[in-house]
């Protein structure tokens, strides 16, 4: 019997189809990914903006005062660019102990 | 997040591709964290005042703050494997 909400959402449905099944694969895939690309960006802003008030804001006034605001600004840029040069880095040696580590040792 | 996941009508070939998937996802994820740890000492150890951009000695610093902190873990898990080499002798 066909549901009207379609076979798949139907839980007395026959086994889905190939293609349902690659569909809902997919859909759970993306939703992982997209769920752990937002908990990096997430990781990414609380750390910058940790980081940024304690260098930017040492002795809080009663309001930002716009060498504050500049400074938040360049610290904004430059941990972006420290996280770059990082990842850089880091990538770049992990890659380099995984082919040492197929290389025969002594 | 999708029902998909708490209503799994997945064929078992689908949810053998799916623990890899998730495997992998886990792998970069637990890189990706280390990474945004890694930024934080690094930034701590290299960065000095804010300016509009690094010097090259804050820019090398960083790169061998990432270099260093590999050595280090290696260095630690050798000592480790040692110590427990030498205990493995005296035990048995």
């Amino acid at each position: 019997m066909t549901s009207l909400f379609g076979a798949s959402r139907s839980p007395t449905s026959s086994p889905s189809s190939p293609a349902e099944v690659a569909a809902r694969l997919e859909s759970i895939k993306t939703s992982i990914r997209s769920e752990l690309a937002f908990q990096n960006a997430q990781e990414l802003m609380t750390k910058m903006h940790d980081k940024c008030y304690s260098k930017c804001v040492p002795k809080p006034g009663s309001s930002l005062t716009s060498s504050e605001e500049k400074c938040l600004t360049q610290c904004m840029d430059r941990y972006l660019e420290a996280f770059n040069i990082i990842t850089r880095t880091y990538v770049t040696r992990l890659k380099k102990e995984k082919l040492d580590s197929q290389a025969p040792s002594l | 997040m999708s029902d998909a996941l708490t209503n799994p009508k997945l064929d078992a070939t689908s949810q053998k591709e799916l623990e890899q998937f998730l495997e992998t996802e886990q792998a970069q994820a637990r890189v990706q964290s280390q990474i945004h740890t890694l930024t934080g000492l690094c930034w701590d150890k290299c960065v000095g005042s804010i300016s509009s951009s690094f010097s090259s000695k804050e820019q090398t610093c960083l790169e061998n703050c990432v270099g260093r902190f590999f050595d280090a873990s290696d260095y630690l898990i050798r000592r480790v494997e040692q110590q427990r080499a030498a205990a493995g002798v005296l035990t048995e």
